[in-house]
């Protein structure tokens, strides 16, 4: 017969199990499926095509390093246009966010090498009928400023900040999904102003309303898709 | 008597003692030490976790008989209030995937069991295997890099001044080190710091086996442990450097792989036994002639 103070100890913490079991997400949200980064975001729309560049700034793709474990898919282009901005775009994406695997905001990753972040501010972008919260921010090192705007998807939600993305993971495992993440980044060589600001949200615009719809979800989330190929499916090709 | 059906000396008289006890037991912490396993342990600033679970068990079990004559079972409802909120800890840890709080309430849980055995007087002898089972504790990558970040630049700083005054064409521009021809990322370079945390665990350890006498030599030599860790970093970043420089990239690569972890260990290990031996009159000085009494 088990002793009284045997049973009280031994009850929160078989609840506990018991609960953690229960309430575990199991359901993968992972909106990019089989699709491949390289196949669905298109060389050439609306005036920007693909040029070959290796001025990025990026974790050395090492086996075994930060990017290597957080991402599953990653994709760096540089895009150029007559009479058009440079952009160069990365986009990673990871099927499994955890606490310890997360998307790195681009705040820190630029920090982390050296470079410094000023003017970080959130922006709303409207893409035909959806508005997408992204954020712009300056980096500066000693020889280059990088005008950048980017956002990040997790699940259907698009967090602007590091806390809003640990909530947001939350939220959606407590709605019963494993999230994925992917982090969309836009950048250029410039002395940050408005015009490039504009210049770098007319590339993002472009860039989404490119992407075959049934892929968008992959990068703004099912709601903010949805919202696009209502408004935007009537001749937008490029 | 009471305290023998409370710590039983057999495996038997545990299970009889306590069956759900180590039943629930087995059931949190069996799921939690997989998950400790396979998303902490293998990368390199959770390497130490098994290293500090067994050396704390082994703390703790080396004073055990001393622990069993003394016990005096602590108050029901304190220990049942801190189990229940462990458990809720680690509920939700469990359940939304936050390793941190996860083990934390397991933590938590151990601490409060041990009260409702032992008691209170018994569970202060223990201060310090139970805070150093602490290290066990995964952190989240996002926190441990808001604390290696500074020391990462200060440790690259260190050796680009050091070895520009050695003569070395090295300069460091923001993101990169450039030495002669080669570059290398100081994110890259000052990985090391990433095992902060296991150098100060096992330099706790250390301080504690040999020192158990004076608590004030103790804290000294504790407060010196975040220095060694940068100066071993230095030591580290420095065979980098000369590695790419006398015998390419692709050499200091494999270093970064294979024994760059290792070098980092045995250097802090090393400065911890020359600052010990160094500072052996300061010891005696600290305790006191020739040897502390207990408090």
């Amino acid at each position: 017969m088990p002793s009284r103070r045997d049973l009280l100890l031994a009850a929160p913490l078989l609840a506990a199990a018991a609960g953690a079991y229960a309430l575990t997400p199991r359901n993968r949200m992972n909106l990019l499926g089989s699709m491949k980064l390289d196949d669905v975001v298109p060389l050439a729309f609306d005036g920007w095509s693909v040029s070959p560049s290796n001025a990025f700034v990026l974790p050395k793709p090492r086996e075994g390093s930060l990017a290597d474990i957080l991402y599953d898919q990653q994709l760096n282009r540089l895009y150029t246009g007559e009479d058009r901005l440079p952009v160069m775009l990365v986009i990673a994406y990871g099927s499994t966010q955890s606490d310890l695997l997360q998307l790195h905001r681009p705040e820190t990753c630029y920090r982390a090498i050296g470079f410094e972040v000023t003017g970080s501010r959130p922006v709303t972008v409207r893409i035909a009928d959806a508005e997408i919260p992204m954020r712009e921010l300056t980096a500066t090192s000693n020889d280059r400023i990088e005008p950048i705007l980017y956002w990040t998807r997790l699940g259907d939600r698009l967090p602007t900040s590091n806390n809003e993305q640990r909530l947001m993971k939350l939220r959606t495992e407590m709605d019963g999904y494993i999230a994925d993440g992917v982090l969309v980044r836009m950048s250029t060589v410039a002395d940050p102003s408005a015009e490039v600001f504009d210049a770098l949200q007319q590339f993002a615009r472009s860039l989404v309303l490119a992407i075959r719809p049934d892929a968008r979800g992959a990068f703004v989330g099912r709601p903010a898709a949805a919202l696009i190929a209502e408004s935007a499916s009537p001749g937008k090709a490029a | 008597m009471q305290v023998a059906a409370e710590l039983p000396s057999t495996a038997k008289g545990w299970i009889a003692a306590w069956p759900l006890l180590l039943l629930a037991l087995l059931a949190v912490g069996l799921p939690t030490l997989y998950s400790m396993a396979t998303e902490s342990w293998t990368r390199e600033e959770g390497i130490h976790g098994p290293i500090v679970l067994a050396t704390a068990g082994w703390l703790i079990w080396r004073r055990w008989d001393e622990i069993r004559a003394g016990a005096q079972p602590g108050k029901l409802w304190l220990a049942f209030a801190g189990v229940v909120l462990a458990s809720a800890v680690y509920l939700f840890g469990r359940a939304y995937g936050f390793l941190i709080l996860e083990v934390g309430g397991l933590y938590l849980a151990l601490i409060a069991i041990l009260y409702a055995m032992i008691g209170g007087r018994m569970l202060l002898k223990l201060w310090f295997p139970l805070l150093y089972l602490g290290f066990a504790i995964p952190l989240p990558g996002w926190l441990l890099d808001s604390i290696t970040l500074p020391l990462k630049h200060l440790v690259s700083d260190i050796v680009t001044r050091l070895m520009s005054w050695l003569g070395y064409p090295i300069v460091q521009v923001g993101v990169t080190l450039y030495i002669a021809q080669y570059q290398l990322l100081v994110e890259d370079a000052c990985a090391g710091l990433n095992s902060i945390i296991s150098l100060t665990a096992v330099g706790l350890f250390y301080i504690y086996l040999m020192h158990n006498a004076s608590w004030r030599y103790a804290l000294l030599l504790f407060l010196l442990l975040v220095p060694i860790a940068i100066a071993a970093n230095v030591v580290r970043v420095i065979i980098l450097v000369l590695i790419t420089y006398y015998l390419g990239d692709e050499m200091a690569q494999g270093y970064l792989h294979d024994t760059a972890g290792i070098v980092t260990f045995v250097t802090a290990l090393l400065l911890i036994f020359l600052i010990d031996g160094l500072l052996t009159p300061v010891r005696r000085l600290l305790s006191g002639g020739s040897d502390a009494k207990p408090a």
